[in-house]
């Protein structure tokens, strides 16, 4: 009987339709009217705006800004035709193309972008001006059957579209560093997937015992969305309230029904909405685990989870940008890694060590200073007075590129091998005389006072985690003198380029850049000195050892003169 | 036997060698502590909680012998007496340690059941009893009850960080003090007389007389 409830179980989930709930979609232009009738570019807004109250959605949504922010960036100096819209299927697409979308917006037209998503779909095609609609994929009403789209919440390959690296357990994790929209992983070495290290398609240095998932949580199957969720999702919501008004309710019953929810689902995915983030402790109760750890509490008042439950990224990720140079005519600037030995961009079977991430105190949303895991990533620019800030992208281009070529003076100065081509680690100003020379020629461009910086900045490493004996249970991993709180993170060689470094205002205060064998170091506050075993009272050890050499030296020297005393009188002198 | 007299009760003595357990034990474990590579991860991990325990111990220990001492009025031999008496007797107290003990001069104190305290002795203990181990005891609670977040906010004048010090700062002068008290026990009639008399708890007359005895180590035996 168990076996037949069982089977039919099974069958039913089988059975279920795996492109969700949503209904076909008819797919609308800018005037509201069916695409495959007019061959007019999608409009997300007017298309989904039908059903949902897309007026509401644009107002609550930090996404529009980011996203149309970095488009407006990637395409300031190319032709621009159409405007940018919000893109929907970017994120509800079951496979939206993110390259063409890309592409697309690169190339300037703008209009087409969202259109350039559906790609994949069949529904559309390049043309010579843009993007063709397939009219015999649409049903004869007009509408997209929904198996088509696969319309629904956003999976973990969504987010990593742009944020990082999400990859499915049945694909292989691969290094991919020039592939665009690898922000968090080039960060903070952040990879998002289930699959074990040692089945990834990196050369990870001892790859055979690394038996654990790149991240528990992909394992468990517990994606982006549990933790990144809209603050106003009747079924993912927080349940304690935040508000001041009711911060006393461990539960509030009220809340939007499905149906209000789909209508006006909230996209503020910010990460300093508490209540659009779950945070460790609302799934975790620490206090319960950790039987072997004494001072719980005292513990994980000063401890973030991710400090013992990241202990090490396996992903290399960016220790140094250099925006001070272009290797490419695109505007790519040079990038350095850390956790690597040698460049994965020219060679897939670098051995790959990855990096100890750095501690740092930070406040928490309660208010609690903790210890938080963090990359450090220096990034070199040019700072000018007149116009103030960074010179353009276009400028650097103009002063190193003609055409998609390099400029012969480019040549002359930087190919130290003198082969005619410049390798990405030639491209450094770390003479003066090139130094030099690149800044006169951006002041040639009308830049004036500028000046090299180094800007240090620390990248949260949130991503990653693990649990288990694959988290950190040695108390000597902190308790010693050079102990994790305290270590030390390089940052860039003190000469390559030649600028001036300095720390961003959350670091300045959280320790000091330090100079040690030609390499700048960021060296962390020293923390309590009440923190056993942290060296923080050495100086007391060296008078407690003399006080303790001195009474030696006495008793030894009272001692001797008692024996020698006592001889004297047995021989009667 | 029938020559020798009682220095020490049973309680005197089991007291003295169970505090001298639980204060090796805490110096051994705070050393694990404060140079945790020197014995590696499991031993550090071992001593944070026996260290809290032996100190817990060490107070219960000292509580009951404060009882002790007040009820059965040993406390007495602990009185520096007369300021002016005092300061003679200490100054040839001191004559004795550093020329007298040489010679084979006699002790200038005898020690019997009823002062078994030379000057010297008391203030050591003195400062042992009213300053060092109330120090200890008082910030290893108080970095406890940190520790355990009871007290989640401390005055700035007294975070952890002084507590620590000062405890580690008391710590080094007990192992001091440990040192010189060991050595002491050797200055009797014979070099083993003090630490036979505090396993036994009886001493020959002849030897608590004048130029036998008196010294620092027989009176911190007899401990707090």
């Amino acid at each position: 009987m168990k076996f037949l409830f069982l089977l039919a179980l099974t069958w039913g989930l089988e059975v279920l339709p795996s492109q969700g709930l949503h209904p076909a979609v008819r797919l609308l232009d800018a005037a509201g009217v069916a695409v495959h009738v007019t061959g007019e570019p999608l409009s997300p807004e007017r298309t989904c705006g039908t059903c949902h109250d897309v007026v509401f959605i644009k107002a609550h949504n930090n996404h529009k800004r980011l996203v149309l922010g970095w488009a407006d960036a990637r395409n300031a100096v190319l032709t621009r035709s159409g405007e940018l819209e919000l893109d929907c299927l970017l994120c509800h697409l079951q496979a939206p193309d993110v390259f063409s979308r890309a592409d697309t917006i690169e190339a300037g037209q703008l209009g087409w972008a969202a259109t350039a998503t559906l790609a994949h779909t069949g529904l559309v095609e390049r043309s010579l001006v843009g993007w063709a609609w397939k009219g015999n994929r649409f049903s004869p009403s007009g509408e997209v059957p929904a198996e088509i789209l696969g319309l629904g919440p956003p999976r973990d390959g969504h987010c990593g579209a742009c944020h990082g690296r999400t990859v499915h357990a049945k694909e292989e994790v691969r290094p991919h560093f020039d592939r665009p929209g690898d922000t968090l992983s080039a960060a903070s070495g952040a990879v998002f997937s289930g699959q074990q290290l040692r089945h990834g398609g990196y050369n990870l240095v001892g790859r055979e015992t690394l038996t654990r998932p790149w991240d528990v949580h992909a394992e468990r199957q517990v994606g982006c969305v549990a933790c990144h969720l809209s603050p106003n999702n009747p079924a993912r919501r927080l349940t304690k309230r935040t508000g001041e008004d009711a911060n006393h309710l461990l539960f509030d019953p009220r809340g939007l029904t499905p149906g209000q929810y789909l209508l006006r689902p909230s996209h503020e995915f910010s990460l300093e909405n508490p209540r659009s983030l779950r945070r460790c402790q609302d799934c975790h109760d620490p206090m319960l685990r950790h039987s072997w750890l004494p001072y719980k509490a005292l513990h994980f008042s000063k401890l973030a989870c991710e400090t013992c439950h990241i202990p090490k990224s396996y992903h290399p990720a960016r220790s140094e940008v250099d925006r001070t140079v272009l290797t490419n005519h695109f505007g790519s600037p040079r990038v350095e890694l850390r956790g690597v030995q040698w460049d994965l961009r020219r060679s897939a079977v670098s051995p790959v060590e990855g990096f100890e991430p750095i501690l740092i105190e930070r406040a928490d949303p309660d208010g609690q200073h903790r210890l938080h895991p963090n990359n450090l990533v220096t990034t070199w620019h040019w700072e000018g007075s007149q116009p103030a800030g960074e010179p353009s992208l276009d400028d650097l281009r103009k002063v190193y590129f003609d055409g998609q070529d390099f400029r012969r003076q480019v040549l002359d100065l930087f190919d130290r091998q003198g082969d005619g081509t410049l390798r990405v680690e030639e491209l450094t100003l770390d003479t003066d005389q090139r130094r030099d020379w690149v800044q006169g020629e951006l002041e040639g461009l009308g830049n004036r006072g500028l000046q090299l910086v180094g800007t240090v900045e620390a990248r949260h490493v949130s991503h990653g985690v693990i649990g288990g004996s694959w988290a950190l249970r040695s108390c000597l991993e902190c308790h010693t003198e050079n102990g994790r709180p305290g270590r030390a993170m390089r940052l860039t060689h003190v000469s390559s380029p030649l600028g001036r470094l300095e720390l961003t205002n959350g670091l300045r205060e959280k320790g000091e850049i330090v100079i040690s064998e030609g390499e700048a170091w960021f060296e962390p506050r020293r923390l309590s000195p009440a923190m056993l075993g942290n060296g923080a009272w050495a100086w007391l050890d060296r008078y407690g050892v003399g006080l303790l050499g001195f009474a030696l030296a006495a008793v030894a020297m009272h001692g001797g003169l008692r024996w020698t005393g006592h001889r004297r009188r047995r021989k009667g002198l | 036997m029938n020559d020798t007299r009682q220095i020490y009760t049973a309680y005197e003595r089991f007291w003295h060698w169970f505090q001298a357990t639980i204060i090796g034990f805490l110096l051994f474990t705070g050393g694990v502590m404060h140079w945790p590579t020197l014995l590696g991860d499991r031993a550090f991990e071992v001593s944070v909680p026996l260290h809290k325990t032996f100190g817990l111990i060490l107070i219960a220990n000292a509580l009951f012998g404060l009882l002790h001492h007040l009820v059965s009025g040993a406390i007495r031999h602990y009185l520096l007496g007369p300021p002016a008496d005092y300061f003679s007797q200490a100054v040839a107290q001191a004559r004795y340690y550093v020329s007298g003990i040489f010679r084979g001069a006699p002790h200038p104190f005898e020690r019997n059941p009823q002062a078994r305290l030379n000057p010297l002795q008391k203030l050591t203990y003195l400062i042992i009893l009213n300053v060092l181990l109330p120090l200890q005891i008082g910030t290893g609670i108080a970095m406890m009850l940190v520790q355990g977040r009871s007290w989640a906010d401390l005055p700035d004048w007294l975070d952890r960080g002084i507590l620590t010090g000062a405890h580690l700062f008391g710590s080094w002068l007990f192992l001091v003090f440990v040192l010189l008290h060991v050595y002491l026990t050797t200055t009797g009639e014979t070099v083993f007389g003090h630490l036979r008399a505090m396993l036994t708890g009886r001493e020959h007359p002849s030897r608590t007389g004048v130029g036998a005895t008196g010294t620092v180590s027989t009176i911190t035996e007899e401990g707090p």
